[in-house]
């Protein structure tokens, strides 16, 4: 089919459409015009009358309805998303029971202490663990102390080695 | 199907490895085993900021060298280490990564036969 023949104006259609209910039209005409019927915009009482007699409404139904594979991938998507979904509720419940947990124990002070195999009151236990921190603290200081006298040491025998 | 119940079962196991405890050896002196030893102090203090545990051990060779085959055996893991001899004293230290926080890990050794161990960190480390 030509393609100028799909740009009929609508009186030569409404022509053509008289012919064929008149039964004017050949075999071949007739399945021209329903060609050119199911591929134009153009409206008339005719025009619809006639595709209402060639069944092309009939037709259009058939582009809707959706493939089976259509159906089928939309299967697959539900599915994925199932299960998604409950992978995130079961990450959501477990991140939300450890939180819960964490909340619990960071709200709870817990400080004990052992002197010599006996436990000590909760006041001796809270100075004793104080002091013991104290004394870490103290000791990591003194080691990044030591540590950086060191190595300004190494950098100057470096340096000295290097100048002479 | 089987590959959702396979997705499933991969996320449960990665939301579970997520956060995990440090399990430390040196952990081992504060598990209430050495709770009634007499040549034993031990400091347990948990707040929300901070996560210590100090272990002092007075006098007892046997007990000094569980100290530091327990620290030695940390000690691959750490990311960085010291052992630093000042004065007569000897201190060793290391840091150990977990959840993405330091873990401090510190063994001073006094003369008689004692030591000083302590774990320090913030909580999220212990989790």
């Amino acid at each position: 089919m030509k393609t100028e023949e799909l740009n009929l104006t609508i009186d030569e259609l409404n022509k053509l459409c008289h012919l064929y209910m008149d039964c004017k039209l050949s075999v071949l005409e007739e399945k021209e015009l329903e060609y050119i019927l199911s591929k134009t915009a153009l409206t008339s009482p005719s025009i619809e009358e006639v595709k209402n007699l060639m069944k092309i409404q009939v037709l259009k139904p058939q582009y809707i309805v959706p493939r089976k594979t259509t159906f089928r991938n939309w299967r697959y998507i539900s599915g994925i998303a199932a299960s998604l979904a409950i992978i995130f509720s079961m990450g959501y419940y477990f991140s939300f029971s450890k939180s819960s947990s964490s909340l619990q124990n960071d709200s709870s002070v817990y400080i004990a202490a052992y002197s010599h195999g006996n436990r000590l009151s909760d006041k001796e236990a809270i100075s004793a663990t104080y002091s013991a921190m104290a004394k870490a603290d103290s000791l990591m200081n003194l080691a990044s102390l030591i540590e950086r006298k060191n190595m300004l040491k190494a950098n100057d025998i470096i340096n000295e080695t290097l100048i002479n | 199907m089987n590959k959702y119940i396979l997705i499933l079962i991969f996320t449960i196991f990665s939301i579970t490895a997520f956060a995990k405890a440090p399990n430390l050896h040196v952990e081992k002196m504060f598990d209430g085993s050495y709770n009634a030893n007499k040549s034993v102090s031990l400091n347990v203090s948990k707040t929300p900021e901070k996560y210590f545990r100090g272990c002092t051990v007075t006098n007892n060779k046997s007990l000094l060298n569980i100290v530091s085959q327990l620290f030695e055996k940390d000690l691959p893991r750490a990311t960085r280490s010291q052992d630093i001899t000042n004065m007569g004293s000897r201190f060793r230290s290391m840091v150990i990564i977990n959840n993405g926080e330091e873990i401090y890990i510190g063994l001073s050794y006094d003369e008689n036969n004692g030591c000083y161990l302590f774990i320090s960190g913030s909580q999220e480390a212990f989790k």
